[in-house]
């Protein structure tokens, strides 16, 4: 970790020096060699949802149980009806986008929330799957991102097989942004 | 990456003595984050239960709702907030809902993000927040919605806020209110 005090010398400094930069005209490089973007070629293509749209997910959870509720650039968010108030916010489906991120972290958080994990490949990427008897998750990684499919919910008799609804999903949206 | 500190300050040496002679005032933060982060070792990850170093309390705070849960942790974290729940409220009263994700991609890039967010048709603000080059990104899709993006630590992060179902309201000061509460934590 970086020592505090040092932060702020060095925040002053370059403030001046930006000043100073801006007021002779723009630099024609950046002056550090370090490339600001890492190019997104080696990660997904870009889609909401990662690409997957309601009636996917109303074909794959077998009725109209769930509302899309989020759609941002991290991902969407699915809602199940069964929503009362506040109780059971939070049950449905979700998809993210991780864009620059280490599956490995994701794998441990689901190692430690007590899910079985199992390797699965799709559309030639690597990734795996997380399950437990109220909640399946499904990540997939390619070059440095990840795209996950997750469902929660408090009703899994009501539904399909939760690996079968988030593996479907996970297909469809491999197939549209990979 | 501690080196990179020492070079950017040898860099910003050279650069004074270099162009002092043609000074004048000009406002020069948004060049600053181009030079570097202030926080080139720190990680924004999910640990301890905290998403962007902000425990939920903080987070329901910041939008001032009475209820929260968190569905989804990770280098993502899901919220789902309400305002005016409760019994004082009449049952017929349904709570407005407040969707909120936090996003920490280690390796990411603010120039990806910002791309990807003007692609998909937001309107994009640009920022200087707590000393990090950001901007806001307003983009209404399932209710009136703001995402507030940072260059910190080893990549970007970013606070993203949603009226559900609303069309009205500025989604991009609760936004900013966030990634300020996550990049302050770090002073």
């Amino acid at each position: 970790m970086a020592v505090p005090r040092s932060r702020s010398t060095y925040g002053a400094v370059l403030a001046a020096v930006g000043a100073l930069l801006v007021g002779c005209g723009p630099p024609d490089r950046p002056a550090t060699p370090t490339a600001p973007a890492p190019p997104p070629g080696g990660g997904f293509h870009t889609a909401d949802c990662n690409g997957v749209t309601d009636a996917d997910v109303n074909k794959a959870a077998g009725s109209s149980l769930f509302t899309k509720v989020v759609v941002s650039d991290a991902g969407c968010f699915w809602q199940e009806n069964t929503v009362l108030g506040t109780f059971g916010v939070g049950m449905g489906i979700s998809t993210w986008w991780y864009r620059g991120s280490d599956m490995d972290t994701e794998r441990s958080l689901e190692q430690q929330a007590g899910r079985t994990l199992t390797e699965l490949s799709l559309d030639g990427n690597k990734g795996f799957k997380a399950y437990d008897a109220n909640a399946c998750s499904i990540y997939v990684a390619k070059g440095g991102d990840v795209i996950t499919w997750s469902i929660q919910t408090m009703n899994p008799a009501m539904l399909p097989d939760l690996c079968t609804i988030t593996g479907q999903l996970a297909e469809l949206s491999q197939q549209r942004v990979n | 990456m501690r080196w990179r500190v020492k070079q950017v300050a040898v860099v910003a040496v050279t650069a004074v003595v270099t162009v002092a002679g043609c000074s004048q005032t000009v406002s020069g933060t948004a060049r600053r984050a181009q030079f570097a982060v202030p926080d080139p070792n720190r990680s924004y990850g999910y640990v301890n239960d905290r998403c962007g170093l902000l425990v939920d309390s903080a987070v329901q705070q910041a939008i001032g709702a009475d209820h929260i849960a968190r569905p989804y942790s990770g280098a993502v974290c899901q919220y789902v907030l309400a305002r005016g729940s409760g019994p004082d409220v009449g049952a017929a009263a349904p709570p407005a809902m407040i969707d909120v994700t936090f996003s920490w991609y280690e390796t990411g890039s603010l120039d990806r993000e910002r791309a990807l967010a003007v692609e998909r048709g937001a309107t994009v603000t640009e920022k200087v927040i707590e000393r990090h080059q950001a901007f806001l990104a307003r983009r209404d899709t399932t209710g009136a919605a703001c995402s507030a993006t940072a260059a910190a630590g080893t990549g970007v992060l970013s606070w993203w806020v949603q009226y559900r179902g609303q069309h009205n309201g500025d989604p991009c000061k609760d936004a900013e209110k966030l990634l300020t509460a996550t990049l302050k934590s770090d002073m």
